[in-house]
């Protein structure tokens, strides 16, 4: 029993040591932090263009005392131009505007539709978008002094609604949950980082059975050890290279996350952040940027009871890659050399492509009855419940789920293991799926 | 009295028998030759004692007691294809073997470092296996077989890749542990150091073993009634005095009027009687009967055995 201790021990040194293992752990949340950081930027950077628009004012309502020459951080500025449209459409063609705002002589009667903004180049959607805000909000002020109305009255009577989403679960005693966006984010997410690191992990586990067969040392492993202790050694160390892995990213891309926004945003504490995000997501600028990515989103996925959703990624992701794992070590006991690979490697990947395609199809629907069954048959279970686990989920299929994946895991390994023991003496000889069949089913 | 015992081992791989019915029982504290041309199924029966795969009947015994797993651990292994973790460290690589055999680390770190100053390799000690020369290789996998000290040895070629000076080395330290009580299993296509190493064989043929006993007891089975005869005078006089008493096989001229020469003896005739004619006109300087050797009575038995196969099939 130490025995598979000690493969387990030298197959987790000798990858942690590695200095791929190394870059690779470090650079993820890196990669990470950087990509949460740009988003921010952007999110931030709406408002940066400087753009000068002039205002060609017919009604003279905007030009004269009302008019501000309003701009947002100095960045955007509304110098008068000529009355004569053509006059100052030469002049922005002189290059001395960037856009020319045209007002008509009656803007309360010919309503917004007279409007009309005339540019060269295309002016930002934020700047547009502000322009239009401010213009609104100088007519309204214009109008209510024209019917003695003050702004703290209108404030008042104005009526702005939005509606937020909640899904009513069925159990009366659990709380209702918002759905967004962010639910779709993290689902994808889920399932993709599982897809991946059982590919990555289950092909290093392919590659280390290569390499013992290719360079025979394991002739001399398993005169100490059954083949199947060496093959299972290897299987759950590589998992806890995995999991070591998997830890450091989330625990380090904590820190990344609360450092970038303290560099960015200037806040330590995640309530804050959070706050700052929400408060980004009303601000109008962000109505540039689509409305999968918007920082209410982001807001969102701080919202994510993370508690609930690690534990079922990491439990799928140790589930899926034993799954996959022995048939990787069974593939890679088949092969003498790197070039057939192939011919084996394909019943192995495949499923797992499949899965995460049909992860797409269980996010579109994530409480269909072809998600439920996804999510429970175990070549796809471990990409396509956590999916599943982004949204409201029945704690049966989730338990079902999981025995059907353990069986599945001991079927696998015992089956993979019969084909591994035969398949790493053997060399130089192609080796056919009836051979294989014949070995998985009848005694040698 | 037996160290280990096979007894009737048979394993077929699909319509291929690989071994037919084959036992060999290897006396305590011998070097036993394991013979037999490639394919013969040596390799087979070398993984069975190991039990690294199992025989489809027969069994083995070890100290009479029939063989399980946990006899592994006294039994060293080095195979013919040798392999070792490329990226892993010398001491590393060694101890982790060893503990697979069941050494404590404690005791795999003490025996590493004797093992070491043996083979003159301390210096290499930190260094990568990769990084070594195919030979120094070769002498990493022998200590890693021999570490745990265990009682019975399987040496599949174990001079192959090394240089004389190395390939002597390792002989040294094969008779070495043979003379602590070791027993060796040499499977060797050398039948040289077959020769030198070796108390008893058994040799593999298509599956059976053909042949097997002291090595002693099968030179003295296989002589031929052949002499080697040192003498000084004339071969034509030699010739003549031998006359119908035998025929001459080889002759070397080894100086003016000094011969050696081996003769095959006539039926009926006998070596005392031919001795006397030839006494009295050349001057005898040596006779010794002839042997023999490993090699000869090898490739007899592998052409003998093909020949009567192909005739098997002309019938």
């Amino acid at each position: 029993m130490n025995k598979i201790l000690l493969i387990i021990r030298r197959e987790y040194w000798t990858r942690v040591r590695k200095r791929s293992f190394l870059v690779m752990t470090l650079l993820g949340p890196i990669l990470a932090a950087g990509l949460y950081g740009l988003f921010i930027l952007v999110a931030l950077s709406e408002e940066t263009p400087s753009v000068r628009i002039g205002i060609c004012d017919q009604s003279e309502i905007f030009i004269g005392d009302e008019i501000p020459l309003q701009n947002r951080n100095g960045k955007i500025s509304y110098p008068e131009a000529p009355k004569i449209v053509d006059d100052a459409k030469d002049s922005m063609r002189a290059g001395k505007y960037d856009a020319i705002l045209f007002i008509p002589r009656d803007p309360i009667n010919s309503y917004g539709g007279s409007f009309v903004l005339y540019y060269v180049n295309r002016v930002p959607l934020s700047v547009i978008k502000h322009t239009e805000d401010l213009t609104s909000r100088l007519l309204e002020n214009y109008k209510l002094k024209m019917n003695n109305i003050s702004r703290d009255e209108f404030d008042m009577v104005r009526t702005r609604i939005s509606f937020s989403q909640s899904e009513v679960s069925e159990n009366k005693n659990e709380a209702d949950k918002r759905t967004s966006h962010a639910q779709d984010i993290i689902a994808f997410i889920n399932s993709f980082l599982v897809y991946i690191l059982i590919l990555v992990y289950g092909m290093q586990v392919l590659r280390g059975v290569m390499e013992e067969k290719q360079s025979r040392i394991v002739e001399v492993i398993i005169s100490s050890v059954k083949p199947i202790q060496l093959m299972m050694g290897k299987i759950l160390g590589i998992a806890a290279v995995g999991l070591t892995q998997f830890a450091i990213w989330i625990t380090f891309s904590g820190i990344c996350f609360v450092a970038v926004s303290y560099f960015v945003l200037g806040f330590s504490d995640p309530q804050q952040i959070q706050e700052q995000l929400q408060s980004m997501g009303q601000m109008p600028a962000n109505d540039g940027m689509s409305s999968m990515m918007n920082a209410d989103t982001l807001s969102d996925i701080l919202n994510m009871n993370l508690w609930v959703v690690l534990p079922i990624i990491t439990f799928f992701f140790l589930g899926g890659y034993l799954l996959y794992s022995s048939m990787f070590a069974a593939v890679g006991a088949l092969v003498d050399t790197d070039s057939d690979t192939q011919q084996f490697m394909l019943p192995v990947t495949l499923p797992l492509i499949f899965s995460i395609a049909l992860a797409q199809l269980a996010l579109k629907n994530p409480d269909g009855d072809l998600a439920i069954f996804l999510s429970i048959f175990p070549l796809t279970s471990p990409i396509v419940f956590p999916v599943r686990a982004a949204f409201s989920f029945d704690i049966w299929h989730l338990l079902l789920s999981m025995a059907v994946l353990i069986v599945s895991i001991v079927f696998t390994a015992w089956f993979a293991g019969r084909i591994y023991r035969i398949g790493i003496l053997m060399y130089g000889k192609q080796i056919t799926w009836r051979e294989v069949f014949k070995w998985m089913f009848f005694k040698q | 009295m037996h160290l280990f015992r096979a007894e009737n081992i048979v394993k077929r791989f699909g319509k291929y028998v690989a071994l037919n019915d084959v036992s060999v029982e290897i006396p305590r504290g011998v070097i036993f030759g394991l013979l037999g041309p490639n394919g013969a199924g040596k390799t087979t029966l070398i993984r069975i004692m190991n039990r690294i795969i199992a025989p489809d009947s027969g069994q083995c015994y070890f100290n009479d007691v029939p063989l399980t797993d946990a006899h592994t651990e006294k039994i060293g292994y080095m195979p013919e294809e040798r392999g070792l973790y490329k990226k892993m460290g010398v001491s590393e690589h060694i101890i982790y073997l060893a503990r697979l055999k069941g050494m404590t680390a404690h005791d795999a770190k003490k025996a590493l470092n004797e093992w070491l100053d043996a083979f003159e390799m301390q210096a290499w000690k930190n260094k990568r296996v990769e990084e070594l020369s195919k030979g120094m290789q070769q002498k990493v996998q022998f200590v890693a077989t021999v570490i745990h000290n265990p009682p019975f040895l399987i040496l599949d070629e174990p001079f192959s890749g090394f240089d004389p000076v190395n390939a002597d080395l390792v002989k040294n330290k094969i008779l070495d542990l043979k003379t602590k009580g070791t027993t060796i299993i040499l499977s060797t296509h050398s039948m040289a150091s077959v020769e030198e190493l070796c108390d008893d064989i058994a040799m593999i043929h298509q599956g059976e073993c053909v042949l097997k006993g002291s090595v002693k007891n099968i030179r003295e089975q296989f002589k031929t009634g052949e002499y080697e005869i040192m003498f000084g005078g004339n071969m034509v006089t030699f010739t003549s005095a031998l006359w119908a008493g035998g025929t001459i096989i080889q002759q070397h001229n080894l100086g003016v009027d000094l011969w050696k020469v081996r003769i095959k003896l006539s039926p009926n005739a006998n070596i005392n009687g031919i001795l006397s004619g030839l006494i009295q006109k050349v001057e005898i300087k040596s006779l010794q009967e002839y042997l023999p050797g490993m090699h000869e009575i090898f490739v007899n038995h592998v052409k003998g055995n093909e020949m009567s196969v192909s005739a098997g099939y002309t019938e």
